[in-house]
């Protein structure tokens, strides 16, 4: 490890919120409750200026207000992030375990983990007869890395253009062009992070860690939930 | 080219010599049930024999059993939406009542990790309320003792 890495806080999580003020309602909600389970947490925010009060600064230690304000600042984000591992949590989420402080344990010599999309649950995650996006990409763990900052990059700017009119997503589905779940899954298939980013699995059960609304309670397997998922346009906030 | 006047027969009762087909009337196709009887009444329906001899008993075996698989997939479907939306409702209930209880003054401003911790991980409806009203209960027996002193 370099001694740039050393200077940098080790281990933290991220929350993004902005373009919709429930969302930063939501984020210090989430975060609270991180707080309740692991009160040592180092958690960062990336939100608007205007949104930030006084409170915010006893919840996050690090707030950045020069991001863009976009529906995908989360992408710009994690590649400014202020620690070497990072936990990326959307704020439309709450934390209610302990177990949420030992999940950098669990990234080891991955660049990044990911806990996987139920097919009953999602809206899309099949693209074709072989291919299918297994990653959810709501919760993750990831290493600041040149190569990992450099895949957040490009998650952004690729995105941008998958949004942009006159994007061509063919041979896939026109569907996918919201979903920045297939712009990373485009990056880990297609490009060259293929064969570069090491993308592991939350450990077993993964519903545990991301638990979404909806979802099957079995797939728990007994344990406790330690993140649920849940919509914001669905709950009163 | 002209359209073939039946399409996609299937049995409904063979025994009873019931059949499901799309016919076709003037350009359209209309779903159509024939029934002519079991054959020992000895009743015959000219729609049934063309489709006997266009298609044979065997072909509408095979239909009917693509429609049974095509059934058997959409019920499996449909349960499992239906198990999705009852998880999802009992899940956002939980969830909105472990909000409202943080909505609580007493509960937001209680320094009681502990029991806020419960509140948090509490897995059914009674727990949020069981663990709130034992958190209220706390914090009014605190004020009360603040205030006699």
């Amino acid at each position: 490890m370099s001694a740039a890495i050393h200077s940098i806080p080790h281990c933290g999580y991220l929350y993004v919120a902005t373009v919709r003020h429930e969302y930063y309602i939501a984020a210090k909600r989430s975060a609270k409750s991180l707080l309740d389970f692991y009160p040592e947490a180092k958690i960062a925010l990336f939100t608007l200026p205007e949104w930030v009060e006084e409170e915010d600064h006893e919840i996050f230690e690090h707030i950045r207000t020069d991001g863009p304000n976009h529906v995908r600042t989360k992408l710009w984000a994690l590649a400014h992030t202020p620690y070497y591992k990072t936990m990326y949590v959307d704020c439309d989420t709450f934390i209610q375990h302990e177990d949420i402080s030992t999940v950098f344990d669990y990234l080891g010599d991955n660049d990044i983990i990911f806990t996987r999309n139920r097919p009953y649950n999602a809206k899309i995650t099949k693209l074709n007869d072989t291919e299918e996006m297994i990653y959810h990409c709501g919760i993750f763990v990831y290493k600041k890395t040149k190569n990992t900052l450099s895949l957040m990059l490009d998650w952004y700017e690729r995105y941008l253009e998958q949004v942009a009119p006159g994007f061509d997503p063919s041979p896939y589905s026109e569907r996918v062009r919201p979903w920045d779940t297939f712009t990373m899954w485009y990056l880990l298939n297609k490009t060259e992070y293929k064969d570069t980013i090491k993308v592991g699995d939350f450990p077993s059960p993964d519903a545990r860690w991301n638990f979404c609304m909806g979802q099957k309670p079995e797939e728990l397997m007994g344990e406790d939930v330690i993140i649920s998922h849940y919509t914001i346009s669905r709950v009163n906030i | 080219m002209d359209q073939p006047k039946y399409r996609n027969p299937r049995w409904i009762d063979k025994n009873e010599r019931r059949v499901w087909c799309e016919i076709l009337v003037g350009q359209k196709y209309h779903p159509c049930v024939i029934n002519v009887g079991n054959e020992s009444e000895g009743l015959v329906n000219k729609d049934f024999d063309a489709i006997m001899e266009e298609f044979g008993p065997e072909v509408l075996d095979e239909n009917l059993k693509l429609y049974e698989e095509h059934v058997d997939e959409q019920r499996q479907k449909e349960d499992e939406a239906r198990e999705v939306h009852i998880n999802r409702v009992k899940q956002e209930t939980l969830f909105e009542m472990k909000l409202e209880a943080f909505e609580s003054d007493l509960i937001k401003n209680s320094k009681d990790k502990e029991l806020k911790k419960m509140i948090r991980k509490a897995k059914t409806l009674i727990e949020v309320q069981a663990f709130s009203t034992i958190l209220i209960q706390k914090e009014l027996e605190l004020q009360n003792v603040g205030s006699d002193t």
